[in-house]
């Protein structure tokens, strides 16, 4: 079956925050459409764009970088905050990684004390503390949202040195660690679920490992969009999914 | 006092490799070096102040253990003098200790060279205790994030350093934005680069790390791309640009000892150091290579196995990997060709292997066969998956999966068997792996990880 309905997957600064193979979660989007027949088309905003961009995309990604590179993006966010918000609120699909995450917190406070305002769409802060160690490894979680067809288990690589502590009153986990660290290393949540819009530390490739989260997102897409009924089922493609994911439970995660 | 315990540091630290080496407990590269360092943490120091050593010091993410090997090289065939040297895998302060011990003798008795390549992040203490003549910077990508952290940190670790040791002399890679700019306040620099019309990539890929001003952070301009974010950049908001620089124009066409662009980079940078340290002209350094030079383990290495020719190329991060692809296409042009891909996340290869992600395998999937092999292989194996236009089959066989009609194995042995059983006499086979499943598969291939075969 082929359908026409062009889908456009926006990614927000490709050039500046992608630094941890993010882009395998845009490859992922784009590929279990086009392999469903849908036609696609990957747009890049750079730092140079206006997001008023967004008002014309199916759903948006944002991967994680280096601190120079997050100092360049956050002028850009400011500045067109409201588009952004504006957009989420309304169920735009979205994945937000690590630093992309803590953008859309409330305030982000640095190792040297200082607040920095976020865009505020989560009900989150974020804390760096220079005596405490980065969060690093293989992660892997019990999914708080319904994949469709798929294993409930994510798993994931994080690196963050920031520690995300959230209002549970107003906002929902995107899973419950089994193993690793997630949003603090402390109350075993793992990332934020809100509207249509996932932010997680689980970095790179999450869509390709998981991809349960990949068809939850495209299924928000093509509901969104009126291409399918909130009830109907997407056609599997299943890979190799479940080997990969099991080597990583099992050698490295010891589950 | 001080000599003393130098003395007492190396005399401890022998008779363990002397315990070692009659106990046949294995070679034990650094270990020594770690003794002598916990008796007298200015070892190295002490040791090379006594001698009439100069030390060339190579450092960046790509191309240490071939640039360093160059410059023993060129050197070796230069001089009548020694040079001594540390093994890959030993290139942080205890293995510079290590090799000192092991060498004491060459040292102490005669005029010598040291050329050391120093791990990123090693390289303040190197520099500190060795005090070299020359420091060569080849380049800063993003490697193992989970073990080096990210490119950034590490140039404003290095910025600092070079501050405070403004009688080096530097030679750097002019088309490195970022370390180009590490040097810019120092005194002492020769910079390289490559002829611009070697320069044939027309934008900017994703492995790039520096593509903004280092100074001013405005997006840089590039009039032409070597490979990754190597090329001739310039900022039109605060005038930064390349420094001045050799770009040997004059061996273009010739036949460099390695494949691939970033090779002529390492070559570049063996040239300009040994020219500056030993007054010979850049030909010269050059027909050296080119008649001398043996590539060493795992870098563009060729190992017989089963009557086939296996050449094998480390591949550890987005701007390796895509180099070594770059060099494969460019040499297989009129070949069969058939590839291994062996990805491991030991500690040495990083525990992440987001990475792949960033890699440009699509040319590599349209010119030649390719396998995958090591802990990780489904992870390389799911990214290759998704450079397909169709959903590639995938089937289960025997305990066996394979994708494309491509077996994706696990244990290392397994793969390189298979592969080699596979392809026909008239393919060329290669294998592109990470550092710990380059050991693994030499060690299966030649019977050990480290020295070279014997032909």
């Amino acid at each position: 079956m082929k359908h026409t309905e062009n889908i456009k997957i926006g990614w927000l600064y490709p050039r500046l925050m992608s630094t941890y193979g993010d882009r395998g979660n845009i490859y992922v989007l784009q590929k279990r459409l086009a392999w469903r027949g849908y036609d696609t088309e990957v747009v890049e905003i750079h730092e140079t764009d206006r997001l008023t961009r967004l008002e014309t995309m199916d759903i948006v990604m944002m991967g994680g970088a280096q601190d120079v590179q997050q100092e360049i993006v956050a002028e850009c966010l400011m500045r067109d905050k409201d588009v952004l918000l504006a957009q989420l609120e309304s169920g735009l699909p979205g994945l937000f990684v690590c630093g992309a995450y803590q953008f859309l917190g409330n305030y982000y406070i640095t190792a040297d004390n200082v607040r920095l305002v976020g865009l505020g769409y989560f009900p989150m802060y974020t804390k760096s503390t220079l005596n405490q160690p980065r969060l690093i490894g293989n992660i892997a979680l019990k999914s708080s949202i319904v994949l469709p067809g798929a294993s409930q288990t994510i798993i994931g690589f994080e690196n963050h040195g920031g520690r995300s502590y959230f209002d549970k009153e107003s906002a929902a986990a995107f899973g419950q660690v089994m193993r690793g660290f997630g949003n603090n290393g402390e109350d075993s949540t793992e990332g934020l679920v809100m509207h249509n819009t996932i932010g997680t530390y689980l970095h790179g490739p999450l869509l390709p490992k998981n991809p349960g989260v990949a068809d939850w997102l495209i299924t928000r897409v093509l509901v969104r969009r009126g291409l399918i009924g909130e009830s109907d089922q997407l056609a599997p493609i299943t890979l190799f999914e479940e080997p990969t994911r099991d080597y990583v439970l099992k050698h490295r995660l010891d589950m | 006092m001080i000599q003393f315990r130098v003395w007492l540091a190396l005399t401890i630290a022998r008779l363990g490799v002397w315990v070692i080496k009659s106990a046949n407990l294995g070679s034990g590269t650094t270990w020594p070096g770690h003794i002598a360092l916990r008796i007298d943490p200015l070892f190295v120091l002490h040791v090379l102040e006594k001698s009439s050593c100069r030390v060339i010091l190579v450092a960046g993410t790509n191309g240490k253990t071939t640039t360093a090997s160059m410059i023993r090289t060129i050197i070796e065939k230069n001089t009548n003098e020694r040079v001594i040297y540390n093994a890959e895998g030993a290139n942080l302060i205890s293995g510079v200790a290590s090799v000192l011990i092991a060498r004491q003798d060459d040292i102490t008795s005669r005029p010598a060279w040291c050329v050391f390549e120093c791990d990123e992040n090693a390289l303040r203490a190197v520099v500190t205790q060795t005090k070299p003549e020359v420091v060569v910077l080849l380049n800063l990508f993003r490697d193992q994030l989970d073990r080096y952290g990210e490119v950034n940190s590490i140039g404003a670790e290095w910025k600092d350093l070079f501050a405070a040791h403004k009688d080096v002399n530097y030679i750097v890679n002019a088309d490195d934005p970022l370390l180009a700019s590490l040097v810019n306040d120092c005194p002492r620099v020769d910079a390289y680069s490559a002829p611009q019309s070697m320069m044939k990539q027309r934008t900017l890929g994703h492995d790039v790390d520096s593509i903004y001003c280092p100074i001013c952070r405005a997006a840089l301009t590039y009039t032409h791309i070597a490979y990754s974010h190597i090329g001739n950049y310039h900022c039109s908001s605060c005038g930064f640009a390349r420094p001045k620089h050799e770009d040997y124009g004059e061996f273009k066409g010739k036949k460099y000892p390695l494949m691939g662009l970033y090779n002529l980079y390492n070559t570049h940078a063996a040239i300009l150091a040994s020219t500056k340290v030993l007054g010979i002209a850049p030909r010269a350094a050059f027909e050296v290579l080119t008649t001398h030079f043996v590539p060493m383990f795992g870098r563009q290495e060729v190992l017989r196995y089963k009557d086939r020719q296996l050449t094998i190329m480390l591949s550890k991060n987005p701007a390796g990997f895509n180099q070594a692809v770059q060099a494969l296409t460019e040499a297989a042009n009129q070949h069969k060709t058939a590839v291994l891909i062996l990805l491991n996340d030991q500690i040495p290869d990083g525990r992440d292997v987001s990475w792949i992600w960033d890699v440009e395998l699509d040319d590599l999937m349209s010119l030649a066969e390719v396998c995958y092999g090591g802990e990780r292989a489904y992870d390389i194996a799911l990214r290759a998956a998704y450079t397909f236009e169709k959903v590639p089959e995938v089937l289960h066989e025997n305990g066996e999966i394979t994708c494309a009609g491509s077996h994706i194995t696990t244990d290392i042995e397994v793969a390189i068997d298979q592969f080699v059983k596979r392809y026909s006499p008239s393919h060329t086979l290669y294998i592109l792996a990470t550092y710990s499943a380059m050991l693994a598969a030499r060690r299966h291939i030649a019977g050990n990880s480290f020295h070279t075969q014997q032909s």
